[in-house]
């Protein structure tokens, strides 16, 4: 009977400190969300990711490949260009247009040269909304061995719960000069074109 | 890759100059057309060199017959100028410092020179290549013990092609057209285009010298050519293999590289004393080599290659560049 009373006194009395604090916790953490932006860090799921090339071949159709290793990871807030940061990693080994004489070709010095240049990388350095769910991304876009600053357009294309965790995507799409980066094998010819659009579709997990 | 990307790439320009060249030698020796088209004029040369030391003659200069080849081929494929070429360095990747190796061969096979002693010709196998190998290292293949094996190949090889080199006539220049052309197969195949045109000059520039020799008196190729040819030739093989995309076996890399050696056969007695026998042995007995090496090589990955490998390739068959 004593026990019993000691604990609805003690439920009580916990009950009512928590009434008491909970609006100056909340108080207190919405301060801290004025002063320092809440940032989702992304891992890049490499399953779920990867990035498409197309160039135009002979002067006539346009050629699409893919890179299938993709890492890295990505921070966003919802909806806003601050904080914004992306550090993403592709293998070059990892080129793939489904014709193995044509990997090994673009694995080869003459393009990607992957054993000289086993990654391409884009570390961003700016973004600026421009949309709703868009923005201009700039960064710097290491590849052959060159580094060269580029403005990606990015679109937020969504956040959901999977079950394990939560995963968030963005797709970015930029076209760069081949030659800049020494990559210039067709280009003189007109055999390969020399401006390559490159679309990036990333999925990532959220960082607990 | 098909015939056609490897006829386009690699042997049409010798192909070509080998047959105009042909015929103006033919038009030289009109009153002979016979013995010009059965190639007795290689006979001719073949068998003054046995009776008389080529101690006489022009003899070609290994600026004009490796260092413009490599030089124009890497400026024209980077869409740079030849003053270009030589500005970046050190060379981001190994490949690009293929100028700078060649220019180093080049500079110590004229210090070299000519000379017919057997001394000296073994001290220029070894000096020629030393020079060029302190600039390579493909990738997979640096440190010392991959360097040291390529050195011991040149050096081997340049010593057989030099017992050679001072005959008079194009016996010696055709054979290196031959197994340059089938070293240039052999890197395209495995992945390396511009390299392979780059060994394609080379042996454009064996085939158009090889017919020189044919045509205007009798000029000899000279032991600061053939070391210097040697060095190019096993320095594209050891990047070959370094950027390897095909995963041929490393060592038909080194059987292809040591082809030059095989001219080793025309100084035994028995087909020296045969002139015919002996200049089929110079021209013929490296690309031999060369092409075990080629076949062995695609034999090696077609038993290895998965299904997608063996399959009838697409992109053997696209329009390519």
């Amino acid at each position: 009977m004593i026990n019993t009373t000691a604990r609805r006194i003690s439920s009580i009395a916990l009950l009512s400190a928590a009434t008491i604090l909970a609006p100056q916790m909340l108080g207190a953490a919405a301060d801290q969300s004025a002063a320092a932006p809440v940032l989702t860090v992304c891992t890049v799921d490499d399953t779920h990711s990867l990035a498409l090339f197309r160039v135009q071949h002979m002067g006539a159709g346009q050629f699409w490949g893919r890179f299938n290793d993709v890492s890295g990871n990505f921070t966003f807030e919802s909806g806003k260009a601050e904080g914004m940061k992306f550090d993403i990693t592709i293998k070059t080994e990892s080129v793939d247009t489904g014709v193995e004489g044509l990997n090994k070709h673009l694995r080869s010095p003459d393009f990607f040269g992957a054993k000289d240049f086993p990654t391409m990388t884009f570390k961003s350095t700016g973004a600026k909304k421009t949309g709703e769910k868009t923005f201009d991304v700039t960064g710097d876009l290491t590849m052959h061995g060159v580094t060269k600053s580029i403005v990606a357009s990015v679109e937020f294309t969504g956040m959901a719960n999977m079950g394990k965790g939560t995963a968030a995507g963005f797709e970015a799409i930029f076209t760069v000069k081949r030659s800049d980066f020494g990559m210039k094998y067709g280009v003189e010819k007109g055999a390969i074109g020399d401006d390559v659009k490159v679309v990036v579709a990333l999925e990532g997990g959220v960082a607990k | 890759m098909g015939p056609e990307l490897v006829w386009k790439a690699v042997l049409q320009w010798p192909v070509i100059v080998l047959c105009t060249a042909i015929g103006v030698h033919w038009l030289f020796r009109w009153k002979r057309p016979a013995s010009a088209i059965a190639g007795r004029g290689i006979q001719g040369g073949d068998r003054a060199s046995v009776s008389h030391p080529p101690s006489r003659g022009i003899r070609f200069v290994p600026v004009v017959a490796v260092l413009i080849p490599v030089m124009v081929s890497v400026a024209v494929q980077e869409a740079v100028t030849l003053r270009e070429v030589f500005v970046h360095f050190p060379a981001t990747v190994s490949y690009g410092t293929l100028p700078w190796a060649m220019l180093a061969a080049v500079v110590a096979a004229i210090v070299m020179g000519n000379g017919s002693g057997a001394l000296s010709r073994v001290a220029g196998a070894i000096a020629v290549p030393s020079m060029a190998f302190v600039f390579l290292s493909p990738p997979g293949l640096g440190g010392g013990a991959p360097q040291l094996v390529a050195l011991a190949i040149a050096a081997a090889a340049a010593v057989a092609a030099c017992s050679v080199s001072g005959r008079p006539g194009p016996a010696p220049l055709l054979g290196w057209w031959l197994v340059l052309a089938v070293a240039s197969i052999m890197v395209l195949l495995s992945g390396f285009a511009k390299l392979a045109i780059v060994i394609g000059a080379l042996s454009a520039m064996s085939a158009t010298l090889g017919v020189c020799a044919a045509t205007i008196g009798r000029p000899v190729m000279g032991n600061g050519l053939a070391a210097a040819l040697v060095t190019a030739f096993v320095a594209c093989a050891f990047l070959g293999c370094g950027y390897d995309e095909s995963s041929f076996p490393r060592w038909t890399w080194a059987l292809l590289a040591a082809a030059p050696a095989a001219t080793a056969v025309a100084a035994f007695p028995w087909v020296r004393s045969r002139p015919r026998l002996h200049a089929a042995a110079i021209i013929l007995a490296p690309a031999a080599v060369a092409a075990l090496a080629l076949a062995a090589a695609l034999l090696a990955t077609a038993t290895t290659a998965g299904p997608a490998d063996s399959a009838t390739d697409p992109y053997a068959t696209a329009v390519l560049p």
